[in-house]
């Protein structure tokens, strides 16, 4: 075979960011220890999931928020190499800030038009003490921050349901709620396997199908355990 | 399909390959590519890409009737376009006779073979768009002697590639077809999405022109490399004719899939006969 033409081949980025909740309600009841540990649970699956395939090169970051937002794992961390450092949990809920700072990596540049789209998993027990609204129409103003998928997930009942709802903004995938450490580990499971895989491997889509997402995203795992349980 | 042809102006060869994430998932390649001569002198070539998404469950033949309906549609105007003072006057109405031309071959298929429930037909949706299921992009290119006509309708590339090995675009890539969307022959509005470019040759004619599916820019980790591809192919012609082409072809274009989109590719690629006789071809 002759030299193949052209430049440097690659295969797709896609990238993975975490947004978490780290306000002072996520140390109550443990909540926030679940976190760390349902993220440290799903880590392996999460890179077998994208051994899986070889054309999507996946990056994940993580963000926290609570007094203003900070990057926990600031840059993108091909997942291979990924390891999670546990979150604490104290002050406001400053959500609009983390989005807005996730917002900031889904320009052009610094993403690459050739990405596969973005995931975005926020996960929250609380309700937004800054100005969250304005921050979400402005993720969605963008074409990755549109474009991207977005899951939320909701930790114990005093989560605003409207607030994450707004950020994933398709009716067809609900916010997923959590009231339980092992209902919280099969959606974080779920979150960084199954989507991910639907993710990296996307079939086109006619631009302006009225069909919402931009990935078909699978159902969700039903809540594995009865209500009973709930601690949160 | 990678058997060259040529006229007295024009060569072509191309092929199109499975998609490296498509055979780990056991799925059909959902491009298609097609190329035929118009007279002595004249040569049409098109590439579609099947959408390949659940709705659109018949996109690989919506992609195979999208190359037939370009081809007929430039072959007939290329018969009645003789230079590119005629052509420029008709070139406006292309956009319209291909989508309404494979609206025509859906439709007849459609008629010919029915939805079937195993297909996952979603309700009644694909009753009142029929064409949905057969969702396809199109790139298309009409060569003759005197003008080249461009068309264009969802992602992909055409590049140009002068004889001193400049590549360009006919027109600047489409900043809306981000991730998977892209604008379709399937869509209500696929007349006026489709873009459509006449360019008289005016002393030079291009050296070569590529059409490729998404597939095969998405390979290259830069821009720039993908478009390196266009200075490569010419030099090869040059050193060893289309035959030097067509030999890898099929390898090249496996490795790109491969080692990056994983994505169905397909590439044809039109050069002046002359070019590729100067040495080998």
């Amino acid at each position: 075979m002759g030299r193949r033409p052209g430049g440097e081949l690659a295969s797709r980025p896609l990238h993975f960011f975490w947004i978490c909740d780290c306000s002072g309600s996520m140390e109550a009841d443990g909540k926030i220890q679940s976190l760390n540990n349902a993220i440290k649970e799903a880590l392996p699956h999460m890179q077998h999931s994208a051994e899986e395939n070889p054309n999507a090169q996946v990056f994940v970051r993580a963000a926290r928020f609570s007094d203003g937002a900070q990057w926990h794992v600031a840059a993108p961390t091909p997942v291979a190499d990924f390891r999670w450092t546990d979150l604490t949990a104290g002050g406001m809920t400053d959500m609009g800030k983390a989005i807005r700072m996730v917002a900031e990596q889904l320009r052009i540049p610094p993403m690459s038009d050739r990405a596969l789209p973005p995931i975005l998993v926020l996960v929250s027990d609380g309700q937004p003490t800054d100005d969250y609204a304005g921050a979400v129409r402005d993720l969605l103003d963008l074409p990755w921050g549109r474009r991207a998928v977005r899951i939320a997930v909701a930790i114990g009942a005093d989560a605003d349901q409207d607030a994450l709802q707004m950020f994933v903004a398709n009716p067809e995938i609900p916010v997923l709620q959590a009231n339980n450490a092992e209902t919280l580990v099969n959606y974080i499971r779920w979150a960084s396997t199954a989507v991910l895989k639907a993710a990296s491997a996307p079939a086109s889509k006619r631009l302006g199908d009225p069909a919402a997402g931009n990935v078909p995203v699978p159902a969700p795992p039903a809540s594995a355990t009865p209500s009973g349980t709930d601690v949160w | 399909m990678s058997h060259a042809i040529q006229t007295d102006f024009w060569s072509v060869v191309g092929h199109s390959v499975c998609g490296a994430s498509h055979r780990r998932r056991g799925l059909a390649n959902q491009d298609a590519i097609g190329w035929a001569g118009s007279g002595e002198s004249a040569l049409v070539a098109a590439v579609a890409d099947g959408h390949g998404s659940a709705s659109c469950f018949r996109s690989a033949t919506g992609a195979a009737l999208a190359v037939e309906a370009a081809l007929a549609v430039l072959r007939e105007f290329a018969e009645r376009s003789l230079d590119d003072e005629a052509a420029a006057g008709g070139a406006a109405d292309l956009p319209g006779l291909v989508v309404s031309r494979w609206r025509e071959m859906v439709n007849r298929h459609l008629a010919e073979s029915p939805f079937e429930i195993a297909e996952g037909t979603a309700g009644n949706a694909h009753d009142r768009t029929p064409w949905r299921a057969y969702g396809s992009t199109l790139l298309a290119v009409l060569a003759t002697p005197s003008y080249m006509i461009y068309l264009q309708l969802g992602d992909g590339d055409i590049l140009v590639v002068s004889d001193s090995g400049a590549v360009a675009r006919p027109w600047p890539k489409d900043a809306r077809l981000l991730g998977v969307e892209t604008t379709s022959l399937c869509g209500p509005d696929a007349v006026e999405e489709t873009r459509v470019a006449i360019e008289p040759h005016a002393g030079a004619s291009p050296a070569m022109v590529l059409l490729a599916t998404d597939g095969y820019a998405n390979s290259f980790r830069e821009d720039h490399g993908f478009l390196r591809a266009g200075e490569d192919f010419l030099e090869i012609v040059r050193e060893s004719g289309m035959e030097g082409v067509e030999r890898n072809l099929e390898s090249w274009l496996n490795e790109a899939s491969e080692l990056g989109s994983g994505d169905d590719i397909t590439l044809a690629i039109l050069c002046r006969t002359a070019l590729g006789a100067r040495n080998g071809g």
